[in-house]
């Protein structure tokens, strides 16, 4: 098992760019909107590792991780 | 330790994928094996693998020393500063408050990082005691509700037949009756019925006070195909986007992880959740008996996807990162079929959830048997909250 710091996420192909999509202005300031701003941060953090298990749980916990 | 069925595609990067690889953070622990419903859709009761039988009923202290052991022993060979328990069933509170005890005192003296506990439960045995061992334990649980009486009576009953609704709300409102109850309780999580209606489920949500509800699709796959009235490929599809408008105009002050992780993935993101998007998923889930499994509702495959003939009496946590059941999910697209690879919306899907994806001729190397109803929830998501390019 190689050690590797990078979220789990894979780069996307090419003909995709995420990222670069605008919030319509009629939602920019819904919370839920807000909140998946604040998911994306932290799954930008690379000092964090996301846990995944919301089939088996409603909620997901955040493990703050050297991995 | 392989077996027999399909778990990646033919042309599979072993070596590719092996940056995705990952410790487990993640221990779901079925502590008991039995449950007090009966509900029509559980993948545990109602699949083809009927193990539940011939396990014990309850984790032994036995096997409990050895879970904690082998996450001990991941967790100094990982170097891992965290972990989490998840107790699980069956239904976990069956289990009893003493034993529930014993286990959180043997898990956190073995375990010497700080290990979070959590717990699914359908919350009917809650009572004072359990509630001030959770609290005392910041032990979060989640708690099963379809939504209003109607809804939830259709497949959350008794064994007897008799509905589960006011018990479950009940042990809400008791949860809730505490001061520290925000740290108790995570959320609500619902089934995905196409025949109740969205509106109902979102205004039983609200009165009930929650602040979190996630979806769960129905438990299908291509041998076990999901209800679909005349056919429709895209009725779960609508039925989540019809949710989503609600949600977003009037309630979304309750949070709902399935659509904002889906924004998340949309905005660029990483996926928290298991069935959207491509990440590492790093649990692993340990039976009553201490079998080793990828993830429990593979039950509704069959024994053939469960049974990786891996148990923590024999074999270490990175020994079961070795079966592709576990490491075709920590291996970002390349475990995913060609037709998912080629996807429009791969970033924000990831190919759905694994046991969706099953199919007699190809394993999991499929599409999500959702995912035309996938598809259509992505696009309309995407042209109601971003703007057009």
């Amino acid at each position: 098992m190689e050690e590797d710091s990078t979220p789990a996420s894979q780069t996307a192909p090419s003909n995709q760019s995420p990222g670069e999509l605008e919030v319509n202005d009629a939602v920019a300031q819904n919370p839920a909107v807000l909140r998946a701003f604040r998911r994306l941060q932290a799954s930008q953090d690379k000092g964090d590792h996301m846990s995944h298990y919301t089939k088996h749980s409603s909620h997901a916990q955040k493990h703050s991780s050297t991995w | 330790m392989q077996n027999g069925l399909q778990w990646t595609p033919q042309d599979y990067d072993y070596d590719a994928s092996l940056k995705f690889r990952r410790p487990i953070y993640t221990f779901i622990v079925k502590v008991a094996s039995r449950c007090n419903l009966d509900c029509g859709y559980c993948y545990v009761y109602q699949s083809p693998d009927q193990s539940w039988k011939s396990k014990p009923q309850f984790l032994s202290s036995a096997v409990l020393e050895q879970v904690a052991r082998r996450i001990q022993e991941h967790v100094v060979t990982h170097d891992l500063n965290e972990v989490s328990v998840v107790f699980h069933g069956g239904e976990p509170l069956l289990a009893g408050v003493d034993r529930l005890k014993d286990y959180v005192t043997v898990l956190s003296s073995t375990i010497t990082c700080p290990v979070k506990f959590g717990m699914q439960t359908n919350g009917i045995l809650l009572d004072k005691e359990l509630i001030a061992f959770l609290s005392e334990n910041q032990i979060r649980i989640g708690i099963s509700l379809d939504g209003v009486r109607t809804n939830n009576d259709r497949f959350r009953v008794y064994h007897d037949g008799r509905s589960s609704y006011d018990e479950t709300v009940s042990a809400i409102r008791l949860v809730q009756s505490y001061p520290e109850h925000k740290q108790i309780l995570g959320g609500i999580l619902v089934v995905v019925d196409i025949r109740n209606k969205p509106i109902e489920i979102l205004r039983a949500l609200d009165d009930l006070g929650v602040r979190g509800a996630n979806l769960l699709l129905p438990d299908s796959n291509y041998v076990t195909l999901p209800f679909r009235p005349g056919g429709d490929t895209t009725a779960y599809g609508k039925w989540l986007h019809e949710f989503f408008v609600l949600w977003l105009e009037s309630y979304s002050h309750i949070e709902v992880p399935y659509f904002e992780e889906i924004l998340n993935l949309m905005l660029g993101g990483v996926s928290t959740s298991e069935e959207i998007g491509a990440q590492s998923v790093d649990f692993v889930i340990v039976e009553t008996n201490g079998d080793i499994e990828a993830v429990d509702t593979l039950k509704m495959v069959g024994r053939e996807a469960t049974f990786l003939n891996l148990n923590v009496a024999r074999n270490s946590f990175d020994e079961a990162i070795t079966h592709p059941a576990i490491y075709s999910r920590m291996s970002g697209f390349n475990s995913l079929c060609d037709t998912c690879k080629e996807c429009e919306h791969l970033n924000h899907c990831g190919g759905g959830y694994l046991p969706h994806r099953y199919s007699a001729p190809n394993g999991f190397v499929n599409p999500s048997v959702y995912c035309e109803d996938l598809k259509y929830l992505f696009a309309q998501m995407r042209s109601h909250v971003f703007k057009t390019r």
